[in-house]
């Protein structure tokens, strides 16, 4: 039996009215004042407000609103003082990754201790020492970046990343009326991040049986009901919302894989954002990794598919067809919401490749995966996806 | 698996000795195989540290202008740049016997890293141009793959005779 560790140490409430749980799940931690972070564009600010109004004993002692795209020291250190000086005991934060990662980053430093998060940078070596309550309600679909231990910030011009479990919020609070106002063409982002992670998970070195129901079932959900969510289905909505958090669990335990690194490279260099290149260069990825890993991707096959597809295809062609139909899937996605998938018609130079590759190279997410990736493989990709 | 104490020791002092084996080797490819040379220096000066849980036993490299170094005992800081930490022997030797590539222990989550997890894929290529010149058993040609094109003779002759430092 092969070695490996399974962690999973979020709550997941999830349906509609959920939010109103938040006082009795904070108060069952110990918490009476609430830091509250929200994003300008979050959709949960009025309803959060609320279920605390209800709620005699704990309050919202304190509370930011601001868009962030990505966390930054100074906003860390910023939201830590308003932390201390309000006598705040716990975190709310409701938004996207940006202000999601921020409040992951400040919940590291307060259970640690320490005030300067540059001394966190690592894997899995931060052991939280102080408990300090953290529900994440999402409202954006957002890869479940709410549900992994992954925080990646910036400090001057490096994008630092931290794993750690004090990363992941105590609970996770999903009510599709919280998502509801997303802009389709973030949504169908969203989708297509949460397959490219939940795929990544699957095929990862990494994965291990538990991480990989995790990811099948995120997979399958995407496949049936991305559409239907798009179209605004309340109930799509949730399940996909579901699926992100699904997707953050088993990447949490996998890793994203080299297409997330590739993004994250495109994204650093080119000024564009990582769910766009994502959505570029996803498919060609999943290409080359199906070429060693055909036995995974056949098993895929069932999942993004059906059954049906899954039976009626050779063995010897489910790779080849798990392939043509997430292609397809991201096809359908893309062409719903306006989504473009060539690397040139996002805005992203040519001459800028070779400084992408150097930094796609030693990106921490190829370290999962199964294939050796040279320059020629991410610049084989590049070239296909431009 | 128990081991009595003097047992522990020895398994201590064996793998102290193959952490430094394997440093000779790193030291050695920097110095004359370019692909390692590169990532040696696109590594910035920094200071690492790989160790084995719980007994701390492990080296400290500092790399300095794209060559390395090996820091004495007395000198080990307190805190390194990069601090690669096996979470127990088990997890390491196979590692360093050979038997197991750094991205299988990884992904097995036998490793704990503190600092820029980017500059642990330098060092993980780095190690694996090394281990590709040392080792020459079929297995390792499987996950190391080919050499690059220094001669082998060459690398190992700076590891037994270079002062390894």
């Amino acid at each position: 039996m092969r070695y490996g560790e399974f962690v999973n140490k979020v709550k997941v409430i999830c349906g509609a009215g959920s939010i109103d749980s938040l006082p009795h799940e904070l108060s069952r931690r110990g918490a009476r004042s609430v830091l509250l972070i929200c994003d300008a564009a979050g959709g949960a600010l009025g309803a959060i407000k609320s279920a605390f109004d209800k709620c005699d004993g704990i309050k919202i002692k304190a509370a930011y609103t601001g868009a962030t795209d990505f966390a930054d020291n100074v906003l860390i250190n910023e939201l830590y003082d308003i932390y201390s000086l309000n006598q705040c005991d716990c975190i709310v934060v409701s938004g996207g990754s940006g202000i999601t990662n921020t409040a992951k980053l400040l919940r590291m430093m307060l259970s640690t201790g320490v005030r300067n998060i540059d001394s966190l940078i690592g894997m899995d070596y931060i052991h939280g020492t102080y408990s300090v309550p953290f529900i994440a309600v999402p409202s954006v679909l957002d890869v479940g970046v709410d549900a992994t231990k992954i925080a990646v910030y910036s400090s001057g011009r490096r994008i630092i990343q931290l794993v750690s479990d004090e990363a992941t919020p105590d609970c996770c609070v999903i009510d599709p009326s919280a998502m509801k106002d997303v802009a389709t063409k973030e949504m169908g982002l969203s989708c297509i991040g949460i397959l490219s992670c939940a795929i990544s998970a699957y095929i990862g070195m990494q994965s291990g049986i538990l991480s990989d129901e995790f990811a099948f079932e995120s997979v399958k959900i995407i496949a049936d009901r991305a559409i239907e969510a798009l179209d605004g289905d309340e109930d799509a909505i949730g399940r996909v919302g579901e699926a992100a958090v699904m997707t953050g669990i088993a990447v949490s335990n996998s890793m994203v894989g080299f297409a997330a690194a590739i993004a994250s490279s495109i994204a650093s260099h080119s000024q564009v954002r990582q769910s766009e290149a994502t959505a570029c260069v996803l498919a060609n990825c999943l290409r080359l990794e199906a070429e060693r890993l055909g036995d995974k991707f056949s098993r895929l096959l069932y999942y993004a598919a059906g059954g049906e597809a899954y039976l009626s295809t050779d063995d010897k062609d489910r790779a080849d067809e798990c392939c043509n139909r997430i292609d397809s899937l991201i096809c359908d996605i893309a062409a719903k919401c306006g989504i473009a998938l060539k690397l040139g018609e996002i805005g992203v130079d040519a001459s800028a490749f070779p400084d992408i590759i150097d930094s796609a190279e030693v990106n921490g997410a190829i370290l999962s995966c199964a294939r050796n990736i040279s320059k020629a493989d991410i610049a084989d990709i590049l070239d296909k996806s431009y | 698996m128990e081991h009595s104490p003097r047992k522990r020791r020895f398994a201590n002092y064996f793998a102290k000795r193959r952490l430094l084996w394997v440093y000779r080797g790193i030291k050695a490819c920097c110095m004359y195989d370019d692909n390692a040379a590169k990532y040696c220096a696109a590594m910035g000066d920094c200071t690492i540290r790989i160790r084995i849980l719980p007994d701390v036993t492990g080296i400290v490299i500092r790399v300095k202008d794209g060559a390395t170094q090996l820091l004495r005992e007395d000198e080990l800081l307190v805190h390194a740049d990069l601090d690669i930490c096996f979470k127990n022997l088990a997890g390491a030797m196979p590692v360093l016997r050979g038997r197991k590539s750094v991205k299988q222990a990884y992904a097995e989550k036998r490793i704990v890293i503190l600092g820029d997890i980017s500059k642990v894929m330098m060092i993980n290529n780095i190690i694996r141009i090394t281990l590709a010149y040392v080792l020459t058993d079929p297995n390792a040609r499987k996950m190391y793959g080919e050499p690059g094109n220094v001669p082998r003779a060459k690398i190992i002759n700076e590891m037994i005779v270079g002062d390894g430092k």
